[in-house]
């Protein structure tokens, strides 16, 4: 062996040092472009040396050990971005974030095309690859609009290859071909290529960036604003996608929050927020927590879905809404409030997007009901209904007259015939069999407008009647027990006569009658009650009949036995303050006579209960045949029944 | 020289000379034709750099400016140029002229000028224009190259040979 001079005396360890030194003088020659950066290293590499380990893969000629990205056909059928995602994602075999098949070229090809698709640096593991395929297949379908499949595109010459387990980039002499090409979204400058017939990503690899979008939800609208219990409500949301992009599938969400009366629903007083925590699991909501819920409020998912949100302020293409929702059978002054969600908040937000709630509080719309009579009115008549599902079946509750309902005016909602007693139906022509009129000219349902003013029916004239008679007696003011003031029923009447009157409770007894004019208001502060014995003849029957400019109820009177005929106003709750609210003014009024007023006012908050109790009246008028028997004495004792009005109708069927 | 052949040549050479004058006429015609729109136009940026030209190219692409490319490529000085013609077959290509695309490479193949690494895509725009034939041959001549030349890899020659078996049965 011929050994340099200056290793002699080394023997073999300075030999095996020197062929150390040689080898590693060589290399360093060979690859001086690992010391000096080449072209391959706009991607991050020097070329020949793998993506990955960094391995040398033995530099041109390209035969040999090396080999395209993907094998054949490599991405030749791929012609739009789920094609792209389905072949990239059938070459890896992934399992809890790991590339099972890691050693096999196409499963190397597609790690090193998603992970330099989404800007990853060299020397990043296979698997995540697998732990974020997902965000790399919505990053392709982002871009799909900015991406052609069939691009012939001029790279440049830097390609890339394959040994199998790792990707190296290289100058080849082919400096264009077709490929897909993924344009920048403003410029259009490329910005990541793969050569369709090898898989190989070719030219300046850029990463996909991520296109920003934001999503902010509101609840728009809930209808109706006043609702009851059991009511049926539609909840209209939408989303704003302030950004660049569509938003990729979104999960949304909307929560119904039932909060105790005078409490606040949680987050009511913020503007919108963003949170982990998912709106509220129960009734199959997204899991998990509850944002909607605290000690003071409940919460359910009401309406759920998934969907993509354009760009635009809202959104135009989808608008979560839930509508014919029963809001269940609640108590009155129950604040129910619906929020609307959304998931992920934006393209850097994962978080769930809230929405401000928006609330309303549970009410009653009381009823009034007429037994017994006819209601006859110049004016309009409007009352509401309530739509309920009771015990599965939807019913219509609302305020009624036994017999004819008669109005110059339109007739809104209000039942005649008793029609909304066990009703079904929420169509007014079911339960108007005796409005007047219920057909227009054309014959089509309408309600209301029988007639003009002048050829209306003349309000009964009781106030002439009982003025005209000469025995009157002043009652004086102040309080009084008006039993004190009877005459025996079928005498002469004797009116009695007053300016404001306010009356106690009084119970009339049989044989006994009240007749009271006054010029001013009298206040009933007191129940007036008729004798509840046996009655024998027309003579024991009582009746009391008030006539005044006004006439007050008081709230804490249930029962008015007696005529009320008022040129002013007529209130069935008078001593209220503030705001009419269902605490007030709620107890049951009913009165057992007829009334001939200006004007009504129905200020009883009472009935319109839950369930079949949905319909019970705040106010019941009952014109019983004591009424009509008493007038007929009246009439007897000046030996005549006058006739005042007469009109023609129409048969009932 | 007789009286009537004198009036035969006379005739003839009158003919010939008002012939000239018309032809004459009508490549002025032709030419001023050609330079008008060419006027009208508004001049466009000269690329000294190729690269610089491909990269303007890449980006009318990328906003789908097919037309633009075909046209800022058109009117470079330097549009004869081999390499230039080659940037102008892909813009006809990409803007769905895959005849005008194939006339080009075959113009320069013709001429010799055609690179041997263009032969793959001479072929797959071939394939793509449905010209099964020049495909064929130019698969047969991509695969040539690549086996000589060794530039290709292993799989590349396959992709190849699965080509050429597909067209071999529609040819």
């Amino acid at each position: 062996m011929i050994v340099p001079r200056f290793m002699k005396g080394a023997g073999r360890i300075g030999l095996g040092a020197f062929l150390v030194f040689a080898l590693s003088f060589v290399t360093l020659l060979s690859h001086s472009q690992q010391v000096n950066a080449d072209q391959c290293s706009i991607n991050g590499r020097d070329c020949y040396f793998g993506y990955f380990f960094n391995g040398y893969d033995g530099g041109p000629p390209a035969t040999g050990t090396r080999h395209n990205v993907i094998s054949n056909p490599a991405l030749l059928n791929v012609h739009n971005a789920n094609e792209l995602i389905n072949t990239i994602g059938g070459h890896m075999n992934c399992s809890g974030g790991t590339l099972l098949n890691a050693g096999a070229q196409n499963a190397t090809g597609s790690a090193f095309i998603i992970l330099t698709m989404m800007g990853y640096a060299p020397g990043t593991s296979k698997n995540v690859a697998c732990q974020v395929f997902g965000q790399w297949s919505e990053r392709v379908i982002e871009w799909a609009p900015y991406t052609n499949y069939d691009n012939f595109y001029n790279f440049g010459g830097l390609n890339t290859r394959s040994t199998l387990t790792d990707v190296a980039y290289y100058p080849s002499a082919q400096t264009s071909a077709w490929s897909i090409v993924f344009y920048d979204q403003i410029t259009g400058a490329p910005l990541y290529a793969i050569k369709k017939d090898c898989g190989n990503p070719v030219g300046h690899l850029q990463k996909l960036p991520d296109t920003p979008y934001v999503l902010t939800p509101h609840v728009d609208a809930v209808s109706p604003t006043n609702i009851e219990a059991g009511s049926k409500v539609s909840v209209n949301g939408s989303v704003d996608n302030e950004g660049a992009r569509v938003s990729p599938a979104t999960q949304w969400e909307i929560t119904q929050i039932t909060v105790k009366p005078g409490k606040k629903a949680p987050h009511e007083d913020e503007n919108g927020t963003t949170s982990g925590t998912a709106p509220c699991q129960s009734n199959g909501g997204a899991a998990s927590g509850d944002y909607f819920k605290n000690g003071d409020a409940d919460c359910k998912n009401v309406a759920k879905g998934s969907g993509s949100f354009n760009l635009g302020t809202p959104a135009q293409n989808l608008k979560p809404s839930v509508a014919g929702l029963d809001v269940g059978d609640l108590p009155v002054g129950t604040r129910v409030c619906f929020a609307l969600s959304v998931q992920p908040h934006s393209n850097t937000d994962a978080n769930w997007a809230h929405s401000k709630p928006v609330c309303t509080v549970v009410g009653k719309k009381p009823k009034v009901q007429v037994w017994g009579g006819d209601v006859s009115v110049r004016g309009k008549i409007d009352t509401s209904t309530s739509v309920k599902d009771v015990s599965g079946t939807t019913k219509t509750f609302g305020s009624w007259v036994e017999y004819g309902a008669f109005s110059v005016g339109t007739n809104s909602r209000f039942a005649s015939g008793s029609g909304t007693i066990n009703q079904t139906s929420n169509d007014q022509a079911a339960w108007s069999n005796l409005t007047f009129a219920n057909k227009n000219e054309v014959g089509t349902s309408a309600f209301g407008n029988y007639t003009t003013p002048a050829g209306f029916r003349p309000a009964p004239g009781v106030a002439a009647f009982f003025g005209a008679v000469q025995n009157k007696a002043p009652v004086g003011s102040g309080s009084v027990d008006i039993s004190t003031l009877a005459f025996n029923t079928g005498d002469p009447v004797q009116v009695r006569t007053a300016g404001d009157l306010t009356i106690t409770g009084s119970n009339i007894p049989a044989g006994k009658s009240v007749v009271i004019i006054a010029t001013g208001t009298v206040t009933i502060d007191g129940n007036i009650t008729y004798t509840d014995g046996a009655l024998t003849k027309l003579r024991d029957i009582p009746q009391v009949v008030i006539i005044a400019t006004n006439i007050n109820i008081k709230d804490t009177v249930t029962h008015v036995d007696a005529w009320l005929v008022a040129s002013g106003t007529v209130n069935t709750c008078s001593n209220f303050s503030g705001n009419l609210t269902s605490g007030k003014c709620n107890g049951l009024l009913e009165l057992n006579g007829p009334i001939v007023t200006d004007k009504l006012v129905l200020n009883r908050t009472a009935g319109s209960d839950t369930g079949e109790q949905s319909g019970d009246p705040a106010e019941r008028f009952n014109l019983r045949a004591d009424a009509y028997l008493w007038a007929q004495l009246q009439s007897i004792g000046n030996n005549k029944a006058q006739t005042v009005y007469s009109v023609e109708l129409p048969p009932r069927f | 020289m007789k009286k009537r052949q004198l009036i035969i040549f006379g005739s003839i050479a009158v003919v010939v000379v008002i012939l000239i004058w018309v032809a004459v006429t009508w490549m002025i015609n032709l030419n001023q034709a050609a330079n008008q729109p060419q006027q009208a136009k508004k001049p466009v940026q000269q690329y000294t750099s190729k690269q610089q030209l491909v990269d303007e190219v890449n980006k009318k692409t990328g906003t789908k400016d097919y037309a633009g490319a075909v046209d800022l490529i058109e009117r470079q000085d330097s549009v004869e140029d081999p390499n230039t013609q080659l940037l102008l077959a892909g813009a006809y290509a990409n803007a769905g002229n895959l005849a005008k695309a194939l006339e080009i490479y075959k113009k320069l193949d013709a001429a010799g000028k055609l690179s041997k690494t263009e032969f793959a895509n001479v072929a797959q725009t071939a394939e793509r224009a449905n010209d099964n034939t020049t495909a064929l041959a130019f698969y047969k001549k991509a695969k040539a190259y690549a086996v000589s030349s060794k530039t290709e890899t292993a799989d590349q020659l396959a992709v190849y040979d699965a080509k050429i078996a597909e067209l071999e049965k529609k040819v």
